[in-house]
């Protein structure tokens, strides 16, 4: 057996989890929230590598100032869609609030392919080419960069939710809309909040990765499915569910296309799923919706 | 009463005008797509096929009448490509068609064309199937001019086994027809110059992260990575470069203006491709197209605009052969077509209707794409 190959298995399914977490708990937190299956998702992930495109090719930002702008800039995106659409949903509309995403996401997707087309774009920064090596292992400085912005931003989150009046009204909401409401807090505007730290941080995820890939308006596409699964496997709206699940899902997609091929990798994480939803039907950390 | 008598007769005097134009013009159809993904690709092919028809009717038209040009939009999609092909039919009224330019749009259009009786050449997709099922296949009406992907899988294998220093190729390609077509048509023509294709790696088309499949390559060490891509190859030359690798790339990729900022950096020094076609290919015929493409339109012509071109140019000469505007004819004439091709190849029908122009092998030498041969498919 190859170590080499194992390690360099192990790196990369680290990486790839720690940014799919961004994505997921973006979308566990929408969830959690509103209880909105957010199917713009894909495209929201996309529209932030397109802001880095523009931010970095046209306006030369450098890679993380690009990145924390992008993710504002999605941010404020999350903000008008909330303001203008989401939060005419009533609770109990759950069809309507699917039906609601899947328009936005082909409002976003086309527009995007009737302005910008679908010629593949890219970002060529100098970090992408180059490289840590050690033990025959390897790692681009941008991955590394990606990633560990991924786990800092993580990481705000969760002292966000856990320390401050702000993130505590998020979770009081997502435990029991009644009560939040009786003891005064106006659920609109917390809901509001969600969705624009969950689009976010998908936006900023979209574009810490958007230098890795061609970037593309059907680039968000195989991701939704892939945050859906996630979302699951770690349980519904539980925000280090989605995080656990995620670095899961980034290690069986890495070494199953390493060991195996890369159209067993999307093979590899749904069959985890449906696995996992055998034995643990509400996911991984499910307890119902909570954060 | 006197306004609608004079709408009556302008109408009828623009009917009659129009139907007078199209007994005087030649029609012929195009369908390509216009809009949606592949086009870029499509609008190449019109312009080649739009330099073709000046030059004809420059010269005099076919038989004495001018050629027009009817293109419909088939987006790259079978269910339009059909709708495409009856609307050319049906309102269109041409004597032959060219198109397809997507390999499942040509498979579908195939069997309208067949039922009309109106032949068709086929110019971009390569396709196996499309040869394999026309001529002596049972498709009658459809005539390939470009090299199918079989052919130029034997002009790689070819040139690979002469080139010698590959004995282990592993192979990466998109998981649809074009990559898994590929594939078989490369290990068979390989296996017999005895170079061994590793396990092959299929990837859904949009895949974003080839982190994996890099890494495997990177443990497997094979001699050359052969990828079979049509619009992810950029993506995954990038990560291929990020990873630096140095494994040199060969395969079925379009060394093009997409690439450049790859190949201007080095990073695919010596890469081999086999393509239908390059703009540098140095015969007389394809200098002169080359120079009439870029004035016209004020940039290089591609492999879409050069077989949009040769299409018209055969089509032509077999109207003029046939001696009448009658699509049996003209099928009769195409037949038994003996075309002088840009590439200094003679454009002949196998019994498959399937002809065999030449193949180029390109190279990257360094930071510049040069032609390294041209060979039979």
């Amino acid at each position: 057996m190859d170590f080499s190959l194992l390690g360099q298995l192990l790196i990369n399914g680290l990486i790839l989890g720690a940014i799919y977490a961004l994505v997921a708990v973006g979308l566990s937190l929408i969830f959690g929230v509103l209880e909105i299956v957010n199917f713009a998702h894909g495209q929201i992930f996309a529209l932030g590598a397109f802001a880095m495109v523009a931010l970095s090719n046209f306006l030369g930002l450098p890679y993380i100032a690009g990145v924390a702008a992008s993710g504002l800039l999605i941010a404020i995106v999350g903000w008008l869609l909330y303001e203008g659409l989401l939060q005419h949903l009533k609770s109990g509309e759950f069809e309507r609030g699917i039906i609601l995403t899947l328009a936005i996401g082909m409002v976003v997707q086309n527009t995007l392919l009737a302005t910008v087309g679908a010629t593949p774009r890219y970002i060529d920064f100098p970090e992408l080419y180059s490289r840590f090596e050690f033990a025959g292992m390897g790692i681009e400085q941008l991955r590394l960069t990606a990633a560990v912005i991924a786990l800092v931003v993580l990481g705000g989150v969760w002292w966000l939710l856990m320390h401050t009046r702000f993130g505590m009204a998020m979770r009081a909401l997502a435990q029991n809309p009644l009560a939040a409401t009786i003891v005064g807090m106006n659920p609109k505007r917390v809901a509001g909040h969600a969705v624009i730290l969950g689009m976010g941080l998908t936006g900023l995820a979209g574009a810490s990765l958007a230098p890795l890939f061609t970037v593309h308006p059907l680039l968000g596409v195989s991701l939704l499915f892939k945050a859906f699964a996630i979302v699951i496997i770690g349980g519904l709206g539980h925000i280090p569910g989605a995080a656990v699940a995620a670095l899961i899902v980034g290690l069986a997609e890495s070494f199953a296309g390493g060991l195996g091929s890369t159209v067993l990798q999307d093979v590899a994480v749904f069959a985890l799923m449906i696995v996992l939803l055998q034995v643990k039907p509400l996911g991984l950390f499910g307890r119902g919706a909570r954060i | 009463m006197r306004v609608s008598r004079w709408i009556y007769s302008a109408t009828i005097i623009a009917f009659l005008s129009s139907a007078a134009i199209a007994q005087d013009a030649v029609p012929i159809g195009m369908s390509s797509p216009q809009t949606g993904g592949a086009a870029y690709l499509g609008q190449h092919q019109r312009q080649g096929a739009e330099l073709a028809v000046a030059e004809i009717n420059e010269a005099g038209g076919v038989l004495g009448r001018p050629l027009e040009l009817k293109v419909q939009d088939n987006q790259c999609n079978p269910t339009q490509g059909v709708a495409s092909a009856d609307q050319l039919i049906d309102v269109g009224k041409v004597v032959a068609m060219i198109g397809g330019l997507c390999s499942s749009v040509t498979l579908a259009i195939m069997p309208v064309i067949e039922r009309a009786k109106i032949p068709l050449i086929v110019d971009v997709s390569t396709n196996p199937k499309i040869a394999e099922t026309s001529g002596a296949g049972g498709n009658t009406w459809t005539f390939q001019i470009n090299p199918s992907d079989a052919g130029l899988a034997v002009a790689l294998g070819d040139y690979l086994a002469k080139k010698g220093s590959y004995k282990k190729i592993a192979f990466v390609g998109e998981d649809t027809d074009y990559g898994r077509g590929g594939h078989d048509a490369l290990k068979a023509a390989l296996a017999k110059a005895g170079i061994e294709i590793s396990a092959p790696d299929f990837f859904t088309p949009g895949t974003a992260d080839f982190a994996s499949v890099i890494a495997r390559l990177r443990s497997e060490k094979p001699d050359a990575i052969a990828l079979y891509a049509v619009g992810d190859e950029l993506n995954f030359l990038r990560q291929y470069r990020a990873a630096g690798l140095t494994i040199p790339i060969t395969g079925r990729i379009e060394l093009s203006e997409l690439q450049a900022s790859l190949i201007d950096a080095g990073a695919l020094d010596g890469a081999t491709s086999v393509f239908p076609y390059h703009p540098a290919i140095e015969t007389e015929g394809n200098k002169a197209f080359v120079a009439k493409f870029t004035s016209k339109f004020g940039e290089a012509p591609n492999y879409q605009s050069f077989e949009g071109y040769e299409a018209v140019k055969v089509l032509a000469d077999a109207i003029t052969r046939a001696g009448k505007v009658d699509s049996a004819a003209i099928r009769e004439a195409l037949v038994s077509t003996s075309y002088p091709s840009l590439l200094d190849e003679t454009i002949k029908f196998d019994d498959h209707n399937q002809a065999h122009n030449k193949a180029v092998i390109l190279r990257v030498d360094g930071t510049k794409v040069v032609v390294e041969s041209t060979s039979g498919t």
